[in-house]
């Protein structure tokens, strides 16, 4: 199909065409019929895939409520990591979150050897992003996966933190926060490949990076990748004594 | 037009995001659906999947100015049937078909069921052209994925330091590349209609 074609159906939607060119424009689709299908084509694909702000937000309260009344019952059991089990993973992970510190308290299970599934969930707590820090317009893109990343909607934040880090390709925070989306939505090589590249440089989040990298492999169930990876953080890191504590786990 | 269902409140209550109803929805909705899913074949996180969808599917039918003439958990049902229905097709388990009415199919006024089958055939529209956007390039999949969060083009530009003008020429060509991948398949009829 011409490329042209696109184009001007876009700007025949957006009413940006003169008089003459509408006429014209509405002429073809009765007498061109592949370009009266390629425009029905994009209609479709316009009315079936846009969404709006209402939407995320609907979104964001329903999982609230499918949090609450689905899935109970798998919580501490082993949850398949498929990317159709992504939700639910979350949720198990959010919940399993919530009950650390029951655990800590009570410490039922003092002999209860937890498995990598559970270890994950218990170590991989992303911290949100800061709101205030950037002086941020309430319109930007920033502000729009800050907000999604905060509520854990990685597979939404992942995009707009994409595009923002392409252009801004020196805040290591932000590449962080890409690095955990993918690392979430089980993007494994793309997570490791992001933890990388911060663990290479001077980033004040160099360790944090290589902490995460850890918790990829542990998703993964390679323990001994996660292990090499937390032995990478020195003493004196600000996470080395949460990193020694998931070792100790691991090797129980 | 026939008569809104006294049930019509938990369509105004997606429509406002009304926490309380929603809640009372999900207590008094949720259990049959995830009995129906799991006795066919799927997990409870593919129930949880089902019945969230399902609720987003039924809130874009509203924006658009649906009302419920039938009871919601008759309606639920048959949205979900066939939503986990349309699932289990493409994933081709071991021929599993599945017809269960719940019992409700005398409860379904017409014109709710015939909004449930659109609802349906949206849901496979979708998948189409999920599965034609999963293989294109990097860069004109995660323009599209932004344009289509809600996001105006101008704020787009902004943020990826171009221009409006150059943001929707690149739209159209992604989406110029979309469409023949779309017409490439052999389903492709489906969002004609």
């Amino acid at each position: 199909m011409p490329v042209n074609d696109t184009a001007l159906i876009e700007k025949y939607l957006a009413g940006e065409l003169s008089n003459e060119e509408v006429q014209a424009f509405e002429m073809r689709l009765k007498a061109d019929m592949e370009f009266a299908e390629t425009f029905k084509l994009y209609q479709s694909i316009e009315n079936e895939m846009q969404a709006d702000e209402d939407e995320s937000q609907l979104r964001d309260e329903l999982s609230q409520h499918t949090k609450k009344y689905f899935g109970e019952e798998e919580r501490g059991k082993v949850i398949p990591m498929g990317p159709a089990r992504k939700k639910r993973w979350l949720y198990a992970a959010v919940a399993a979150a919530a009950s650390i510190t029951l655990l800590l308290i009570f410490n039922p299970f003092k002999n209860h050897r937890l498995n990598s599934e559970e270890l994950y969930a218990q170590n991989a707590v992303p911290e949100d992003l800061p709101t205030t820090l950037r002086g941020n317009n309430e319109d930007s893109l920033l502000a729009k996966a800050t907000a999604l990343y905060n509520k854990k909607n990685y597979m939404a934040a992942l995009p707009l933190l994409d595009s923002i880090t392409r252009a801004k390709p020196g805040e290591a925070q932000l590449q962080l926060a890409l690095g955990i989306c993918y690392l979430q939505t089980n993007k494994f090589e793309m997570a490791i490949s992001k933890f990388d590249g911060l663990a290479t440089g001077q980033s004040i989040y160099k360790y944090d990076a290589i902490a995460w990298k850890a918790l990829a492999f542990l998703k993964q169930n390679k323990k001994e990748d996660c292990v090499a990876a937390l032995k990478q953080i020195p003493a004196g890191a600000a996470n080395y004594e949460k990193a020694e504590k998931l070792i100790k786990d691991l090797e129980r | 037009m026939p008569a809104a269902h006294a049930d019509n409140k938990y369509i105004q209550a997606l429509l406002g995001h009304d926490t309380v109803l929603l809640d009372e929805l999900y207590s008094r909705f949720s259990g049959k659906i995830k009995a129906m899913v799991l006795q066919n074949k799927g997990s409870e996180a593919d129930a949880a999947d089902v019945f969230q969808e399902a609720l987003v599917d039924i809130y874009k039918k509203a924006k658009k100015g649906f009302i419920l003439t039938c009871p919601m958990e008759a309606f639920m049902y048959l949205v979900c049937r066939n939503r986990w229905r349309n699932i289990i097709t493409r994933k081709k388990y071991n021929n599993v078909t599945f017809d269960d009415d719940g019992g409700y199919s005398n409860l379904v006024s017409d014109d709710s069921f015939a909004n449930a089958e659109q609802i349906s055939i949206s849901q496979n529209r979708k998948n189409l052209i999920e599965t034609k956007v999963a293989e294109l390039g990097d860069s004109c999949r995660q323009l599209l994925q932004l344009c289509w969060s809600g996001k105006k083009l101008e704020a787009i530009a902004e943020i990826m330091n171009t221009t409006y003008a150059y943001i929707r020429k690149k739209k159209g060509d992604c989406t110029g590349k979309l469409i023949d991948l779309i017409k490439g398949s052999p389903d492709y009829k489906l969002l004609l209609n």
